[in-house]
């Protein structure tokens, strides 16, 4: 038996875990917390600081989306399942982001809160009694060295290209790559520089998106930074763990001048239980500021859903090649984001009317505004 | 010695030497101008009594280096220190939400008198990451010089303001040590007569 497998039911699948799995219990391995307690007290030499005023910073963003085949379901969304631009003919909100930040010497921290849509269920899952804490970060950093330097906390996360804050990211609309990645990595990490051009990060972490894990400290996550030559950066990321699985991520991007930018995303995920598939894809990002106050971009992305199960029971995994081109005009703070996507499926995973006749693909305009602060 | 001209903002020369200062710039920036164009901060202070060029290098050699700037002497009557001083006000486009001005700061002995510019004014911006960590926002810092478009012009212009007071801020620093040179430290302390 052939059944085709939505993105939507992926993402669905993922949260289903996320929550299902806080649910069981599991021990941490020893050697782990061994390691990080030494990694803790190597290395105290002292090093300059500047002590810092407290920050604050932050976003609001809110949107208009218009899916060309007039069709949305009973809470509103339309065709393109990804992130936050979501709801249909709606001037709908995204979010307010307040973030704090403070050095003091060699120690210091962020905290990241979020209300709205955006900085809530799109992207924060509920606590036990169905509550969010609204924070997307909330981590302190003690600085050992110039290199070496460990966080703990809640922190958005170190996998893939595109971020939950409307002011990270070129295009208002996201990825499929970011909505099936994680969003936060709760943990303890350990961060050293080699040299200007290579660091290493290692970390356990929770599992994915969660403040409390009743799994215990489920996953290891690493990443490996490097800065060939200026303007050019490259991440390659790692995190696996039970339940979630294993995610390996290139994310890369070069300044070819102080105008044109292009950036790489590329991840594989293979979920910790073969029956749960995976995906993998790459997305393609190309920027040009024609002046400070206008830019156009365009992101090409490829995401394929990973088979699940075998022999009669084999459910192929649909793929999806999505266009989107975006404007960003600056007026100062504020950014206005006129957008439109073409996603086009392997599979007939859209809907091309309101009377829900399933086509392969589907298109939408928006136009977002993000004022950063 | 640098040829050092000061350009008003409409443009009229003055030559090195004049006692021009910032507060005569009457245009929105308040910069005054040097002949290759740039933006410069440009400040005078009298040498005291008994102080040579060679106190005031070390004074203030000490000083930057405590900032974190590279310095250098030549000539044995100039000094050229680069450095970068944070912005505590900040007005920004796009995603920017605080930001560096790197800046050259150049002293010259001129007879008895200390001229000192900070010149090669640059703004590098910083946006949030995805930690909400502050980072470079480009990958090189804006000159102040910059023009923008005009829908950016006024807040550019505001940005620049706040530039102008940071460096003023960091002139009146660099002034208090030239002041402080030759004289010993008086502390206070509890203790009876």
């Amino acid at each position: 038996m052939l059944v085709f497998v939505s993105p939507l039911y992926l993402i669905e699948t993922i949260r289903q875990r996320a929550d299902r799995f806080i649910t069981l219990k599991q021990i941490i391995p020893m050697k782990k917390i061994m390691l990080f307690a030494a990694l803790l007290t190597a290395g105290c030499s002292i090093t300059y600081a500047q002590d810092e005023s407290l920050t604050i910073s932050g976003s609001v963003d809110a949107y208009y989306k218009y899916d060309f085949s007039k069709y949305k379901n009973e809470d509103g969304l339309s065709n393109i399942p990804t992130s936050f631009a979501d709801e249909q003919n709606s001037i709908s909100l995204g979010m307010i982001n307040l973030i704090l930040g403070k050095t003091v010497g060699k120690a210091s921290f962020v905290g990241d809160i979020s209300f709205g849509p955006r900085g809530q269920g799109q992207s924060l899952l509920g606590e036990r009694d169905g509550n969010s804490f609204h924070i997307q970060n909330l981590y302190m950093t003690y600085g050992f060295t110039d290199k070496f330097s460990m966080t703990a906390g809640f922190m958005g996360t170190f996998v893939g290209y595109e971020i939950i804050s409307p002011t990270g990211n070129f295009n208002y609309s996201t990825s499929y790559l970011f909505t099936n990645g994680p969003f936060q990595n709760a943990g303890i990490k350990a961060e050293y520089a080699f040299s200007d051009k290579v660091g290493l990060m290692v970390g356990l972490f929770n599992d994915w998106n969660v403040y409390q894990d009743f799994n215990g400290v489920s996953d290891f996550g690493a990443q490996l930074s490097l800065a060939p030559v200026e303007g050019w950066e490259a991440y390659v990321n790692f995190l696996t763990g039970s339940p979630s699985g294993t995610i390996v991520d290139l994310t890369t991007t070069y300044d070819i001048t102080d105008a044109f930018k292009l950036g790489l995303n590329a991840a594989d995920f293979s979920a910790s239980d073969d029956d749960d598939g995976g995906y993998s894809g790459g997305a393609l990002y190309a920027q040009y500021g024609f002046s400070d106050a206008f830019a156009l971009g365009v992101r090409g992305e490829y995401f394929k859903l990973k088979d699940i199960g075998s022999g009669d029971d084999l459910m192929e995994g649909s793929s999806v090649v999505g266009l989107t081109l975006s404007a960003n005009v600056k007026a100062g703070p504020l950014t206005i984001i006129p957008e439109f996507r073409f996603d086009n499926s392997s599979d007939e995973l859209f809907y091309k009317n309101v009377s829900m006749d399933p086509t392969k693909s589907a298109s939408q305009f928006s136009i977002a505004a993000v004022y950063a602060f | 010695m640098v040829n050092l001209v000061l350009l008003l903002a409409v443009n009229m020369p003055i030559a090195h030497g004049n006692m021009a200062n910032n507060n005569m710039i009457s245009n929105d920036e308040r910069f005054a101008v040097d002949q290759r164009g740039k933006f410069v901060v440009y400040k005078t202070e009298p040498i005291a009594d008994g102080v040579s060029f060679s106190d005031i290098n070390q004074q203030l050699t000490n000083y930057l280096t405590q900032k974190g700037n590279h310095t250098t002497t030549s000539g044995g009557n100039r000094l050229e220190s680069w450095g970068s001083v944070t912005m505590k006000k900040h007005a920004g486009i796009g995603n920017y939400v605080g930001g560096t001005i790197n800046y050259t700061l150049v002293v010259e002995n001129d007879e008895g008198e200390l001229n000192y510019w900070f010149t090669d004014l640059t703004y590098q911006p910083y946006r949030n990451d995805r930690y909400g960590k502050r980072v470079k926002a480009s990958v090189s810092p804006i000159p102040l010089e910059k023009k923008m478009s005009k829908v950016n012009d006024k807040v550019w212009n505001k940005q620049r303001g706040y530039a102008y007071e940071t460096i003023d801020q960091l002139a009146d620093e660099v002034s208090s040590q030239l002041k402080a040179v030759g004289k010993s430290k008086i502390v206070t302390t509890s203790m009876g007569e």
